[in-house]
C-alpha cells in the first residue's frame, strides 16, 4: 500500500487529507499520481494532477512532491520509484517572508 | 522601574530563570524585515534575546501595511531596518538591536557588521529562494537556521542544521519564485512567525522540535501537519 497525503491548497481543493493505493510492486511516482488521480476522479469527480504538472508533463513551479520526506526533484524526478509502504506528500510551499 | 526581572517575570513563569538568562546571552540574526521578520523580531525581543541583528535592504511600501506589524503609514518610503530598530528598541531597551541595511550577498560583507562566530542561529524570514539558499550557505557549523515561508493562508517551518538535517536546498530542490506578487494574509504570517520564534527559543535551549521534520500550517481549517524529512543526500 502507498499513502498519498495532500496538504494546504490541494487538500482544500479535494476535501481529502489522504488516499491509499493498493499495490504489491514498485511503480514510478508518475504512475502513483495517475492512480491517485483515478481514485479521486471516481470518488469525488475531481482532478488534481493539473495543479502539479504543466501541459508538457513537467513539475510546475512551486510544487513539492516528496517520497518519504525527500523531494523527487532532488532525486530522479517523476521517474523515481515508489515501493509499497512509502508515503507521498504533495503541497505547494509558502514562498513569502 | 524597568528591570530584566520585572519585564521577563511572566516569561520566567513559563520557562525558568536559567533559560531566560540563556536567551539574554544569545545573539540571533533575523534575515528579512518583512511580515515574518517583523513578528519574529518583536517576539524575540519580548522573549528577552540579548542581541538581535536585523537585516533587510528594503523600504516600507504600501502593500506591506497589511501584515508587517512594526510599520505604519508614516513610515512609507523609509528604510525598514531603521524603523524596525527604533520600534524594537522602544519595547523595553534590554535587547541590543543592530540594524543591517544591506542585501544578503556574501559572507564577508555580512561579517563586517555581524560577527558570525557569536551568532547562535539564523532566522530565515526572507521572501525568495535564492536568498534563502545563500543564507543557508553562510550558516556556521553547529549554528541553527529556523526556516519559515508563508503564502495565502498557509506556511511551513523547519529547523536546519548543517550536520544534522537535509539542506534547505535539497528540501526545495531549487524551487524558484513566482513572478507575480504573492497573496498573503496577516493571520497566516503571525501564526507561522510565532512558531518560528518559539522554535528559535527551542534551538537556543538545545531542544529543537522541528529537526528533520517540516511543520505545515493551514489556517483555512486549522490543520497542523508534520512531515518527517528524509536524510540529507546533497552537500551545500
Amino acid at each position: 500500500m502507498i499513502t498519498v497525503n495532500f496538504y494546504t491548497t490541494l487538500r482544500l481543493m479535494l476535501s481529502t487529507k489522504e488516499i491509499t493505493i493498493d499495490c504489491k510492486d514498485q511503480m514510478t511516482i508518475l504512475e502513483v499520481l495517475k492512480h491517485a488521480e483515478e481514485i479521486i476522479e471516481k470518488s469525488l469527480s475531481k482532478n488534481f494532477i493539473w495543479k502539479l504538472l504543466d501541459e508538457d508533463g513537467n513539475i510546475k513551479l512551486g510544487t513539492i512532491i516528496m517520497i518519504n520526506g525527500k523531494n523527487i526533484l532532488d532525486m530522479d524526478g517523476l521517474e523515481c520509484m515508489v515501493s509499497p509502504g512509502d508515503t507521498i506528500a504533495l503541497f505547494p510551499p509558502g514562498g513569502g517572508g | 522601574m524597568i528591570t530584566s526581572d520585572r519585564v521577563f517575570s511572566r516569561n520566567i513563569g513559563v520557562w525558568d530563570r536559567v533559560k531566560q538568562q540563556t536567551l539574554a546571552d544569545s545573539s540571533i540574526l533575523v534575515a528579512g524585515a518583512g511580515g515574518l521578520g517583523c513578528f519574529v523580531a518583536q517576539t524575540l525581543v519580548r522573549s528577552g534575546i540579548g542581541r538581535l541583528y536585523l537585516m533587510d535592504d528594503g523600504i516600507v511600501d504600501v502593500p506591506d501595511l497589511n501584515r508587517q506589524i512594526l510599520y505604519i503609514k508614516d513610515d512609507l518610503g523609509l528604510p525598514k531596518v531603521t524603523i524596525a530598530a527604533e520600534r524594537l528598541s522602544a519595547i523595553h531597551g534590554l535587547t541590543e538591536i543592530i540594524p543591517l541595511q544591506q542585501r544578503l550577498v556574501e559572507n564577508r560583507l555580512l561579517e563586517i557588521n555581524c560577527p558570525l562566530a557569536e551568532i547562535k542561529g539564523f532566522v530565515d524570514c526572507l521572501d525568495n529562494y535564492p536568498s534563502r539558499y545563500l543564507l543557508e550557505r553562510m550558516l556556521p557549523e553547529k549554528a541553527f537556521l529556523v526556516h519559515g515561508g508563508v503564502q495565502e493562508h498557509y506556511g511551513q517551518v523547519t529547523t536546519i542544521r548543517k550536520d544534522l538535517t537535509p539542506s534547505l536546498k535539497s528540501l526545495y530542490a531549487n524551487t524558484e519564485d513566482s513572478d507575480s506578487p504573492m497573496a498573503v494574509c496577516s493571520q497566516a504570517v503571525s501564526c507561522v512567525a510565532s512558531i518560528m520564534s518559539f522554535e528559535v527559543l527551542n534551538n537556543i535551549w538545545g531542544k529543537p522540535q522541528l529537526l528533520n521534520s517540516l511543520l505545515i500550517i493551514e489556517l483555512s481549517d486549522f490543520t497542523f501537519s508534520k512531515i518527517k524529512l528524509g536524510q540529507a543526500n546533497e552537500c551545500i
